[in-house]
């Protein structure tokens, strides 16, 4: 007992004099410790955030891309092959249950970038084998084959030329894992590990994890690229919105995720407290299933677009912190059409609309509201109020129904909705991450395109902007698309919000992240 | 009966918490029946300019607002105002649906013994045997949200205290004389049940009505706060206070009204209820 009141007395006094150790309130637990099996922030943020690199990153602050555990890369004519010269000397994470005995080379990144693409791939089954992300981008159809040419060079071949690929390979899901590590766990049959005690390359080494309550890293200190002087970097698990700005308060966390809108005025009054904020890369938006009776009609939807009064929808829902959103992709984003109209709020346009579509006395319809707070819509249940009183005016009666999380997505997936409240914060800072993630033909069976709407004009206009390699060839097919969508109207574009971070004064070189995630790579305690 | 009723008042004005019970519920009863005439907004209409605004008796308040309106533009007061109409319709119909299932359960429990008495104690000891408000929100969940649910949630949660007291009752009465005279003159299960004993067993019967009134008003308003009772945009009040919950440092107001309104309705009946047991307990006394 006396040993352990010692050990809890040094623990504590190691604590306050080690300063440099940083709190993180974050939201939720990740769903696993591997990147290439989780698709929410959440998830992202816990895992390939701190612990992962990819062959190439996008660099913090920005959706450039910049070389990571790749150092140069060469794209050969035809826009088929892509080779990564590898970066030397880089060092797999010493940890309680893994020491590396040799450096990162190409055989790790067959092994991660395999073990999705194979499903014979000895790893590819374990922890359920469904690699959302992966497989939601269609990466197994883009990559026709990966080869390691020697230890520190892989090429990458491609069926077809696709233009979003290097962008793709920065995103979370292509973090490279260690293949030393595997052969380890199977020898000692414990594949399952590979996904909760997480080995990687990035500048932290996960310590512990308990779920729901802390996830504890340490600093590396044979980490190859810059780093800040967090020796300690602490997740505090803190679902509620108002709990996590107390924590920040009273100096339990050094930084918040997700802060509530209503709260970020005080916090911006409150001299101890940095508030950072960034043009969010994000949509929020009301879908129409087209599949639906009355939605099928074009004229049905272009009334709903004119009934929905957006301007009180920034002001109540985001209290501001919104723009107006008037296409699918945000302004920030290249490509942008800005030439295109949108649906002005005039309930009367909406009436004579829906009268000249047969339904005069309006009719009665469902809209799913959102359960859970995103930056796109912080409170999908209030906006859905709005909506219905709204919608009230021009004779809509509207019920209001939600589920939690993972079904209302599995259930909209399947298009069970007559309309719905959803989002998309993008990946890559591609057009093509919406566009075509969002509404193309091909998104209706991959379950991202809850509009369930398949436009021949659109879709081939955002096909062929992917697979040509000439950025004004493609950004002018990308514009058309934009106006078609307008035309088409299977959603009410809402808002783009405002991303907002809020942190302790002592805190450095924190830079928001266009892509949504937290980076903590570069940030300094003073 | 009438008697009854008359001294029953007569003892009930002698404790002055009952009497400000009764006032407040016949205050609320009165602005709950005359809400359309008194609210000054329809509840669900939107102000789009008017957001979170302070009570009008507060700096930066508007005067067609005297509560103020909530986060997305609504007046406060003519929310509350409709809200004590579902409020105290949800209490009521919980009261009514729980006495009148309860007390025909219990009266058959007490009065055959045996097998039903032991089918019947053993249904409420389960249900006794669970938080309550976990097994409403358990029912709600599976019969869906919404207020018609969540009142029958409640009330089932309810019904075990109803049957309870009524089978004891009964228990008693059963043996006495009345009763036996009844039988000599031939009077059937059902006469003697309904007419002779139940009259007898109101007294308990009253003061569990006015406090299941008020556990009726708390349960339903909890299911609302954890958005299983009342769906928008009707405007409940336990709703209303989890809906404003992020807004306590911002807009105090939003969330302290509802939260007040819950409390005094809630105190009311409970007032009440104890009033009621004190009055009829020494005429419980008297009759044994």
């Amino acid at each position: 007992m006396n040993k352990f009141i010692l050990t809890c007395v040094l623990f504590l006094s190691a604590l306050s004099v080690h300063a440099k150790s940083f709190v993180y309130c974050s939201e939720g637990s990740p769903s696993s410790f591997n990147p290439q099996l989780v698709t929410d922030g959440t998830s992202t943020n816990a895992t390939a955030g701190v612990l992962y690199n990819g062959l190439v990153e996008f660099q913090i602050g920005t959706t450039k891309i910049v070389p990571a555990l790749a150092e140069s890369w060469e794209i050969s004519k035809d826009k088929m092959t892509y080779t990564f010269k590898l970066r030397k000397g880089v060092k797999f994470h010493t940890t309680k249950y893994f020491t590396p005995t040799r450096d990162f080379n190409a055989t790790d990144v067959l092994f991660s970038i395999d073990r999705q693409r194979l499903a014979s791939h000895p790893f590819h089954l374990v922890s359920g084998g469904k690699y959302e992300y992966f497989d939601g981008m269609e990466m197994g159809k883009i990559i026709k084959e990966v080869k390691a040419l020697d230890p520190y060079l892989v090429q990458i071949t491609l069926s077809s030329p696709e233009a979003p690929f290097l962008a793709n390979m920065a995103m979370s899901f292509m973090g490279i894992l260690s293949e030393e590590y595997g052969a380890k766990l199977t020898a000692a049959n414990k594949k399952a590990d590979m996904d909760n005690f997480p080995v990687g390359t990035s500048a932290f080494i996960f310590q512990s994890y308990a779920k729901d309550s802390v996830i504890k890293y340490t600093s590396n200190p044979q980490y190859w690229g810059k780093h800040g002087n967090i020796d300690k970097l602490i997740f505090a698990i803190t679902p509620d919105a108002n709990v996590r700005h107390q924590k920040l308060k009273t100096g339990e966390c050094q930084f918040v995720n997700e802060p509530s809108p209503a709260d970020i005025p005080e916090m911006k009054k409150n001299p101890a407290l940095t508030v950072m904020q960034d043009a969010g890369l994000n949509i929020g938006y009301l879908s129409m299933n087209v599949t639906k009776k009355p939605f099928d009609n074009l004229l049905v939807r272009q009334a709903i677009n004119h009934a929905l009064n957006k301007k009180s929808y920034i002001d109540a829902i985001y209290l501001g912190n919104a723009i107006i959103a008037k296409n699918p992709i945000p302004p920030t984003i290249w490509s942008y059409n800005d030439s295109v109209k949108d649906y002005e709020y005039s309930p009367e346009k909406a009436k004579a609309l829906l009268a000249k579509a047969g339904l005069p006395n309006g009719f009665e319809t469902e809209i799913w509201t959102l359960p859970v707070s995103r930056p796109y819509n912080p409170n999908g249940k209030k906006m859905g109020e709005l909506m219905q009183a709204d919608l009230a005016k021009v004779g809509i009666k509207v019920k209001l129904l939600t589920f939690d999380w993972p079904t209302y997505l599995k259930k909209a997936s399947q298009g069970d909705q007559q309309m719905l409240q959803m989002g998309w914060t993008g990946d890559n800072g591609d057009p093509d991450n919406f566009l075509n993630t969002l509404l193309g033909c091909g998104a209706i069976k991959g379950g991202s395109n809850y509009s369930m709407w398949c436009d021949k004009k659109f879709n081939q206009a955002v096909v062929e902007a992917k697979t040509t390699p000439d950025m004004k060839k493609r950004s002018s097919l990308y514009k058309e698309a934009q106006k078609i969508f307008k035309e088409q109207a299977p959603w009410v574009t809402l808002a783009h919000s405002t991303v907002f971070k809020a942190m302790a004064k002592n805190i450095k070189g924190y830079k928001v992240d266009p892509l949504g995630h937290d980076s903590f790579n570069l940030v300094n305690v003073e | 009966m009438k008697i009854f009723f008359s001294e029953l008042f007569f003892e009930l004005k002698k404790n002055c918490g009952a009497m400000i019970g009764i006032v407040f519920i016949i205050f609320s009863l009165f602005i709950a029946f005359l809400a359309p005439l008194i609210a000054p907004h329809n509840p669900t209409e939107v102000f789009a300019d008017a957001l979170r605004l302070p009570p009008s008796f507060i700096s930066g308040g508007k005067a067609g607002f005297f509560f103020g309106t909530d986060d997305i533009g609504r007046d406060l007061l003519s929310r509350l105002i409709y809200g004590s109409r579902i409020s105290l319709s949800v209490g009521f119909s919980v009261v009514v649906i729980s006495l009148i299932s309860g007390t025909f359960l219990g009266v058959v429990s007490g009065y055959y013994g045996g097998m039903i008495d032991r089918l019947i104690m053993r249904l409420t000891d389960l249900i006794m045997s669970l938080p309550s408000i976990l097994f409403a929100i358990v029912i709600v969940a599976v019969l869906g949200p919404g207020i018609t649910n969540a009142i029958v949630a409640v009330s089932v949660v309810a019904v075990p205290n109803f049957i309870r007291i009524i089978r004891a009752q009964v228990m008693v009465e059963k043996n006495r004389q009345y009763v036996q005279a009844a039988k000599l003159f031939g009077a059937g299960n059902a006469r003697i049940m309904f007419i002779e004993i139940l009259p007898n067993c109101m007294a308990p019967l009253i003061v569990q009505a006015s406090l299941g009134f008020s556990d009726g008003i708390l349960n339903v308003a909890a299911l609302g706060f954890l958005g299983l009772g009342a769906q928008a945009p009707m405007s409940e009040w336990g709703t209303m206070l989890s809906d404003a919950r992020s807004y306590i440092e911002s807009s105090p107001w939003m969330v302290t009204l509802p939260g007040i309104c819950i409390l005094l309705t809630v105190l009311s009946f409970n007032l009440l209820g104890d009033g009621l047991r004190d009055a009829l307990d020494p005429r419980l006394k008297k009759q044994n």
